[in-house]
C-alpha cells in the first residue's frame, strides 16, 4: 500500500513537471486556451469552445503571444478582462488549496484507513506462508485433482 | 393516440402505488401470495407507461405540434431517425424513456425471482415501486409530456443540430441503461438490508443486472466520446464536462463494486463496502440526472436543462439517508466472515484497487462541485476545468493501471516476498524495457512514457495468465495454442473476459497517452493557399455550397499532402440549419493507427475565406479499437451461463491452514 501511495505521489510529481515548456506563439496560445474557461461556451474551455467569438479570441491571444508575450502576461490579461473564474484550475493560495488538497486528503485517509483494516485484520502479519502440506490436505488436493482429470 | 398519453401515465402511477401497497405487505407478512400479486401492479404499470410512451412517439413521428414537447424538439425537416432520437432528446421526454426502462427492468428482474418473492423480491418491490412513483409524479407534475399549447404553431423548433448525429440514437439510451439498471441491484441491497438477509443472495441474483448496467454505462461512456470527438470540433473525446462527469462517477463506484465483490463472493469479507458502493452508485446515478437537470453548473452537453432539478434534491436525500441508516442498522450482521492473511495477497489488491477507484470518484465529484462549494463559502464563482482532473485523476489513473497488471500475479489468501517477486521479474522487465526503448527513441513525456510502460507490465501479466491457462489445456488435453486459448476463455468467462477487459482498458491508456503528442494550428486560409500542421500540409483548394430540406451545406476540398505526396482529400463543413438558426460545423478525419489528422472548418466567408483549425492526434485510433476489445470482453462476461459462474464457497473456517493457492 506504502509503495502504492509513493508511486502515485511521484507520478503526480513527474506528471506536473513533464509539462513542456512551450516557446512557439502558437504552442503558447494552445496551451493558454486550453487553461482558460470560454466566457461565451458554459462549461468549456477556450480551446474547446467552437463559438465565433472564442475563435476571436484565440487569435488575439495568439497575435499577443506572436507579440512577445509570455504565457503568464497572456494569462494575467485575460483574468483582468474576463474575472478569475475565467482560470480552468483553482488557485493555489487560500480557500483554492482546499480543491488541491482534499482528493489528496482522501486518498491518504483512505489508504490509512485501509492500512488500520489492514493491520488489525491480519491473523498472522509478517509470517512467512508454510511450505509444508498436511496429510488431510495432500489427500484432498489429490482427490481434486483427480476429479479434474476425470478420474474417479 | 396523444390523448392517451396522460390518462396511462395516471394509471401506471395509481398501480405501481397499488404495487407498493402489496409489496410492503407481502414483505411484513412474509406472504409470496401477496407479493405475486404486488409484482402483477408492477408489470400492469409497466405496461401503461408503454402505452404513454408510444402516444408520445405517436406524436413526435405524426409532428402534432399541440403538443409542446413535439413542437420544441421536432421539425416537418427532422429525418425519422432523430425523431425517435427526440423522445429523449428533451427533458420531459427522457424522463419518461427513464420511467419506461426502470418499470421494464423492474418487471423483468421481479418476475424472475419466484423463490425470493416472499422475502428479497418483496422488499425489492418496495423500493422499485417507490423510485417508479417519485419519476411518474414528475411526468404528471412538473416534467409532464404531454402539455398542450393552446395555439399550435405551423413547424416545430426541431432538434438541436449537436443531437442529430447517429452516436446520439444509442449513446442516450445506453448511460440511461445503465443509470437505471443500478436500480435492481440497490433495490436488492436495500431489500437484504431490510429484510436482514444479509448473505451473498441478493448481489448473486443480481449480478447480471450489476454486469448489464456496467457494460451498457460504459459502452454509452465510449461512445459519448466518440461523440463529442465526431461533432464538438475540438479535437477532443473528454472535456471533464459536469455531465460527463456525472456518468462517469457512478462507473467508477461501479467497477469498484464489480471487483471488490470478488472478495466477498470468495472470502466472505467486504459485506460492508460492499453493499455501500452499490447503494453509493445508484446515488451517484440520480445525482447525475439532477446536474443534469437543475442547471447548476454549465456545461455543453445540457440538452434536458429545466426546474425539475429542485425536485430530485429531497429524493436523493432520502435514498442517500434512508440507504445509510440501513447499513448503519446492520453493521454488526456485516462483520467479516474471514480475516485477511497477509498484506500480500489478492485480497489487499483488490483493496487497493478499490481504495484508487473510490478516491478517483471523489476527485471528480470534488471537481465537479467545488464551484458551487466554493461560491456558498466565499461568494466567489470559480471554474475547475480538466487541468484540473487531469492532473489529480492521471496518476491515480497510471496506479490502477499498475495494479491491474499487480493483482492477477498474486495468490488468494497470502504469498510470500519472494514469490511474489518472482512473478513480477517478467511483467517489470517489459515495462522497463519499453520505458528504455521509448526513452531512446526520443520521447520526453514523463507522463507517456509512464503510461506505455505500465501498459506493457499490465499486457505482459495479463499474457502470462493466458498462457499458463492455456498450457494446462495443451497439456491436459493435447490441444494447439489456438483451441487451448479458446477453451481457457470460455471455461472461465468471468475470469478472462475481465482479463479482456482489461487488455481493452490498456490500449484505451495508449490512446489517452497518444494526447501527449498532439499538434494544432489554426489559420485563416483563402482558396490556393496552405497551411502546415505537424507533418502535413494542408492545401485549400476552395468551397461547395448545396442545400438540403434542413440545411444549407458548405463543403470546404482540403488537399491533404505528407512529403509532397497527396494522402486524402477532406472535406470539412460549416452548415447552417434553418429551422434552428443555427451555424454548425462538421469535422473531416483522416483515421490510422499511427494518428488521426482533424480538420475543422469554423468560419466561412462569402469570398471563400476559411478559418480552418487542423490537429493531429496520435494514437487516438488505438481509443475506440481498445472499446471494441473491452465490447468483446464483456460479451464473453454476460455470456456466462449460470452452469459456468463462480459458485459462492461455503463458509469458510475462521482461521484455515497455510496453503499458497493462485
Amino acid at each position: 500500500m506504502r509503495r502504492v501511495a509513493v508511486f502515485t505521489l511521484a507520478a503526480g510529481l513527474l506528471l506536473s513537471v513533464s509539462t513542456p515548456a512551450s516557446a512557439a506563439p502558437a504552442d503558447i496560445a494552445n496551451s493558454v486556451a486550453a487553461d482558460v474557461m470560454s466566457p461565451f461556451c458554459p462549461g468549456s474551455t477556450l480551446h474547446d469552445c467552437s463559438s465565433a467569438e472564442a475563435q476571436d479570441l484565440r487569435e488575439e491571444i495568439l497575435a499577443r503571444a506572436e507579440n512577445g508575450w509570455s504565457r503568464t502576461r497572456i494569462m494575467s490579461w485575460l483574468e483582468d478582462e474576463y474575472g478569475p473564474s475565467i482560470r480552468s484550475t483553482p488557485a493555489t493560495e487560500g480557500a483554492g488549496w482546499l480543491a488541491w488538497l482534499l482528493p489528496l486528503a482522501v486518498v491518504i485517509g483512505g489508504a490509512a484507513v485501509a492500512w488500520a483494516f489492514l493491520r488489525r485484520s491480519t491473523s498472522s502479519s509478517g509470517v512467512e506462508p508454510s511450505t509444508q502440506v498436511t496429510r488431510s490436505e495432500r489427500s484432498e488436493l489429490e482427490r481434486e485433482l483427480r476429479t479434474l482429470r476425470g478420474r474417479p | 393516440m396523444a390523448g392517451l398519453g396522460h390518462p396511462a401515465l395516471i394509471a401506471a402511477l395509481l398501480f405501481a402505488a397499488l404495487a407498493l401497497g402489496l409489496c410492503l405487505a407481502g414483505a411484513l407478512r412474509k406472504r409470496s401470495d401477496i407479493t405475486e400479486a404486488g409484482v402483477r401492479a408492477v408489470v400492469a404499470s409497466f405496461a401503461f407507461v408503454v402505452v404513454a410512451v408510444l402516444s408520445l412517439l405517436t406524436a413526435l413521428f405524426a409532428r402534432d405540434f399541440s403538443l409542446e414537447y413535439v413542437a420544441n424538439y421536432t421539425s416537418e425537416s427532422l429525418p425519422a431517425v432523430y425523431t425517435l432520437t427526440s423522445l429523449w432528446g428533451g427533458m420531459e421526454g427522457s424522463l419518461l424513456f427513464w420511467t419506461l426502462l426502470l418499470t421494464g427492468f423492474s418487471t423483468a428482474a421481479l418476475i424472475r425471482a419466484p423463490a425470493q418473492r416472499a422475502g428479497l423480491a418483496a422488499w425489492a418491490g418496495v423500493v422499485l415501486t417507490g423510485v417508479a412513483i417519485f419519476f411518474l409524479a414528475l411526468l404528471l407534475g412538473p416534467a409532464d409530456p404531454f402539455t398542450t399549447l393552446a395555439s399550435p404553431p405551423p413547424d416545430g423548433s426541431g432538434l438541436n443540430p449537436l443531437l442529430q448525429s447517429p452516436g446520439m440514437v444509442i449513446h442516450p439510451p445506453l448511460l440511461y441503461t445503465g443509470f437505471v439498471g443500478f436500480s435492481i441491484p440497490f433495490a436488492f441491497a436495500v431489500a437484504a438490508l431490510a429484510s436482514g438477509r444479509l448473505d451473498e443472495a441478493w448481489f448473486v441474483s443480481t449480478r447480471r443486472w450489476t454486469l448489464f448496467a456496467w457494460s451498457a454505462l460504459s459502452v454509452g461512456i465510449v461512445l459519448g466520446g466518440a461523440w463529442a470527438y465526431t461533432e464538438l470540433g475540438w479535437g477532443g473525446y473528454w472535456a471533464w464536462d459536469p455531465v460527463e462527469n456525472a456518468s462517469f462517477l457512478p462507473w467508477l463506484t461501479a467497477t469498484a463494486f464489480l471487483h471488490s465483490v470478488v472478495v466477498q463472493e470468495k472470502r466472505r469479507m467486504l459485506k460492508v463496502w460492499n453493499v455501500s458502493l452499490i447503494l453509493l452508485t445508484y446515488v451517484l446515478a440520480v445525482f447525475g440526472t439532477f446536474l443534469t437537470r437543475s442547471g447548476i453548473l454549465s456545461s455543453i452537453h445540457t440538452f434536458t436543462e429545466g426546474d425539475t432539478g429542485k425536485w430530485f434534491l429531497p429524493f436523493l436525500a432520502a435514498m442517500l439517508l434512508g440507504s445509510f441508516a440501513l447499513v448503519a442498522w446492520r453493521l454488526d450482521s456485516l462483520r467479516s466472515e474471514n480475516r485477511l492473511d497477509s498484506l500480500v495477497s489478492r485480497e489487499s489488491a483488490f483493496l487497493g484497487n478499490n481504495l484508487l477507484f473510490v478516491a478517483a470518484a471523489f476527485t471528480v465529484l470534488w471537481g465537479t462541485i467545488y464551484p458551487i462549494v466554493n461560491e456558498a463559502l466565499t461568494g466567489v464563482r470559480v471554474s475547475v476545468g480538466p487541468a484540473f482532473f487531469n492532473s489529480v485523476f492521471v496518476p491515480i489513473g497510471l496506479a490502477l493501471v499498475a495494479l491491474t497488471g499487480i493483482g492477477p500475479l498474486i495468490s488468494w489468501r497470502r504469498m510470500s516476498k519472494g514469490s511474489f517477486w518472482r512473478v513480477l521479474r517478467g511483467p517489470v522487465s517489459a515495462g522497463g524495457l519499453v520505458a528504455i526503448g521509448l526513452g531512446l527513441a526520443g520521447i520526453r513525456s514523463v507522463g507517456a512514457l509512464l503510461a506505455f510502460s505500465l501498459c506493457a507490465f499490465t499486457a505482459v501479466s495479463l499474457a502470462g495468465e493466458f498462457a499458463r491457462g492455456g498450457r494446462v489445456y495443451r497439456t491436459r488435453e493435447g490441444l494447439g495454442w489456438p483451441a487451448a486459448l479458446r477453451r481457457t476463455l470460455l471455461r472461465n468467462r468471468r475470469r478472462y473476459g475481465g482479463y479482456v477487459v482489461h487488455v481493452g482498458i490498456l490500449l484505451i491508456v495508449i490512446g489517452f497517452a497518444g494526447a501527449a503528442f498532439r499538434t494544432e494550428r489554426q489559420q485563416e486560409i483563402r482558396p490556393g493557399d496552405t497551411m502546415e500542421v505537424g507533418a502535413y500540409t494542408l492545401a485549400y483548394e476552395g468551397s461547395t455550397r448545396s442545400e438540403t430540406e434542413e440545411k444549407q451545406v458548405n463543403a470546404a476540398r482540403v488537399e491533404v499532402l505528407r512529403d509532397g505526396q497527396a494522402v486524402a482529400t477532406l472535406r470539412p463543413q460549416r452548415n447552417f440549419h434553418f429551422a434552428q438558426q443555427q451555424t454548425q460545423s462538421e469535422v473531416a478525419i483522416r483515421s490510422t493507427p499511427v494518428e488521426d489528422l482533424y480538420v475543422v472548418m469554423t468560419s466561412l466567408d462569402a469570398d471563400g475565406t476559411a478559418v480552418l483549425r487542423a490537429f493531429v492526434n496520435p494514437l487516438t485510433w488505438w481509443i475506440w479499437m481498445g472499446a471494441a476489445v473491452m465490447a468483446a470482453g464483456i460479451a464473453v462476461l454476460l455470456s456466462e451461463t449460470k452452469g459456468s459462474a463462480v459458485r459462492v464457497t461455503a463458509p469458510q473456517r475462521r482461521r484455515e491452514p497455510a496453503v499458497a493457492t493462485r
